[in-house]
Formats: structure tokens, C-alpha cells, sequence
């Protein structure tokens, strides 16, 4: 995925991309392609274990700990990678309220954001808009359907649905990205 | 407010063709490549757990005609019948009158006690539901 000059990145999206080391106001990408950087944004850890952004500074790509934020005339050269993620929020972002429907709710940011926190999905799981505004991501193991939907207001609902039986089981939490990544390998929220 | 109390509002019945079709629409951002997901079955507290649909007599093309001139996006129109909604444990009901949409028929998540439980609901439907006209 390209960044196209001229459009504003959400601060959460490099929020996520490195681990929760930038935050602060939007990211603004001027005309030239690059980055106008804010000096409200802590740079702890530029390119490590990038998912979804390649943060660098200058035409050096940073892999070490910069540990104090440029200055505020000095500029960011971004990019975006990884495995779609970052695309799949763009589009939800793009729903108005009503568009999946009459009363149908647009996703609110904090859903966008901690689903970016994930960094990725598994090839086998999707991620869909619910009507109420969530962000539902399922899956299916043989004959069990699992669905981890990440709600407005912090919350997560996880829920296993056995397809054959019926047998189903569910819960509401407070929204963890660890809590979703375990469920996401293991299909369990439970500690083992 | 349950489907019994639904029923009650003047002007609602409940369907009782079991072989009748009814048709959804379904948002392409709800597909999963050619496949709709659950949440494309799944109403919200929103919409009072009442899922929309149309009566079969709309035709599927033509509902997903009239749904794209509102104008709505939609992948295209999936028939689900009377008889797998009951099997859903969604009943369904024509309220035509009550919503003052002409042709409008509602599947009754309103009795399903959690949120697991009408996703589930809603699963079923997903699985019985049958792609009658998709957007070209």
C-alpha cells in the first residue's frame, strides 16, 4: 500500500505499526510525499518488528532506538506495508453511519484502533463491519466457528459456535490485545 | 420487547408460508469473498434485533434494485426461506404497516437471550441462505 501525498494518517495507525512508540495528533502528508512531523510524537523504536508501518527519518531507514523526537522541521518518510490490515481499516473507516443501512453505525476510531493493534490477521479469518459499529473478525476450524468482535467503548466479545452441535460459548470483556491474541491462536480466553 | 409483543403492534403477522423466500441484502464489505458472513445476518440493538428483509413477491433483482436506488450498496440479494428462519429461531413477521415500507418483513431476533446466541441465530440463516441475484 502507498500513501498518497496530500492525505492525513491517523496517528493510531503508527500508533500500532510500532508497538504503541508514536502517538500524538494526525500525521499529515504534504504535497512533496512527505511526512510533516509533530514534535507531540515520541519516537522509541523507528522500524523494529514494523507490520504495518516503515517509519524513517530522512532517506536513512532508523533501526535503532531514537529515544528523543526530531525536531520539529526535520521530516518522515512513510510508507506502509504488511498484510493488509492497514487497507481493511481504511475501508471500514470510509463507512458513513447508515451505510450498511437504515440506523447502521459507522466504526468509531477506537475499534479501528485496537483492531490495528493486532498488526495482522490470520489468512484464514475476516474482518467485518457490524451494524452497531463493530468490527467483527471470524473464523471457522472444522466444525467450530469462533468470532472475536471488538465493539465501541473498549469492549470485546468472544464467542465459539460449535456448528454441529450447538454448543455455544461466550464472553464480554474489556478489550485486551492480548485476550484477542490468544484467542486468535488458541481459540480460548481462558489462561491455560 | 419480545416477538409475541411485536406481533401485538397493529398491522404485524406472522408469516406462516414456510416455503416462501425472503429477500436480504447484503453489503459487500460483510462478504467474504463470494460468501456473505454472519454479521450480514446479525441486526443490531439499533434496529431492535429485527433484521430486515423483502417479501419474495419483490423479486430479487428488483429488491436489489430498489435497495440500490435508496441508495445502498449491496453485493446482491440472498433468499432465505420462512421455514429455515423458524428453524433459527427467528420467526418471521410481515410489518409492512408498522414500518411503512410496502413489501418489508422482519426476522424476530427478539427472543434470543444473548449475544452468542442470536450470532448464532443469525449463523444458521447465513447457511441457509441462497444467492438468488448478485450485482454484476
Amino acid at each position: 500500500m502507498s500513501l498518497t501525498p496530500g492525505a492525513v494518517l491517523p496517528a493510531i495507525m503508527i500508533v500500532a505499526g510500532v508497538a504503541g512508540s508514536l502517538s500524538g495528533a494526525p500525521v499529515v502528508i504534504p504535497r512533496g510525499g512527505e511526512v510533516a512531523y509533530n514534535r507531540e510524537f515520541r519516537i522509541a523504536q523507528a522500524t523494529k518488528d514494523l507490520d504495518i508501518l516503515r517509519v524513517s527519518l530522512g532517506s536513512a531507514v532508523s533501526s535503532t532506538p531514537l529515544g528523543v523526537p526530531p525536531a520539529a522541521h526535520e521530516t518522515l518518510d512513510v510508507s506502509a506495508e504488511g498484510d493488509g490490515l492497514v487497507a481493511k481499516v481504511a475501508e471500514l473507516r470510509s463507512l458513513a453511519d447508515g451505510a450498511l443501512g437504515p440506523g447502521s453505525r459507522r466504526v468509531p476510531e477506537d475499534v479501528l484502533a485496537h483492531l490495528l493493534e493486532l498488526g495482522s490477521l490470520p489468512s484464514t479469518a475476516h474482518a467485518v463491519p457490524t451494524f452497531d459499529g463493530a468490527v467483527s473478525i471470524g473464523w471457522r476450524r472444522g466444525d467450530v466457528e469462533f468470532t472475536a468482535e471488538i465493539q465501541a467503548g473498549d469492549r470485546l466479545f468472544l464467542c465459539v459456535d460449535n456448528t454441529v452441535t450447538d454448543d455455544l460459548r461466550e464472553t464480554e470483556t474489556s478489550f485486551d490485545v492480548r485476550i484477542l491474541e490468544r484467542f486468535l491462536a488458541t481459540g480460548a480466553w481462558d489462561q491455560e | 420487547m419480545t416477538t409475541d409483543e411485536y406481533l401485538a403492534i397493529d398491522g404485524n403477522t406472522l408469516i406462516d408460508d414456510p416455503d416462501e423466500t425472503l429477500l436480504r441484502q447484503v453489503h459487500p464489505l460483510q462478504m467474504d469473498g463470494d460468501e456473505p458472513t454472519t454479521a450480514a445476518f446479525l441486526p443490531s440493538q439499533n434496529h431492535n434485533f429485527l433484521l430486515s428483509t423483502k417479501r419474495e413477491r419483490v423479486g430479487p433483482r428488483e429488491a436489489c434494485e430498489a435497495h440500490q436506488q435508496i441508495p445502498l450498496e449491496t453485493a446482491g440479494t440472498w433468499g432465505v426461506r420462512v421455514s429455515d428462519a423458524a428453524d433459527a429461531s427467528t420467526p418471521a413477521i410481515d410489518d409492512a404497516a408498522h414500518t411503512g415500507q410496502v413489501d418489508h418483513a422482519s426476522l424476530s431476533f427478539l427472543d434470543l437471550p444473548t449475544p452468542g446466541r442470536r450470532r448464532q441465530s443469525a449463523r444458521k440463516l447465513r447457511d441457509a441462505a441462497r444467492c438468488l441475484y448478485r450485482v454484476p
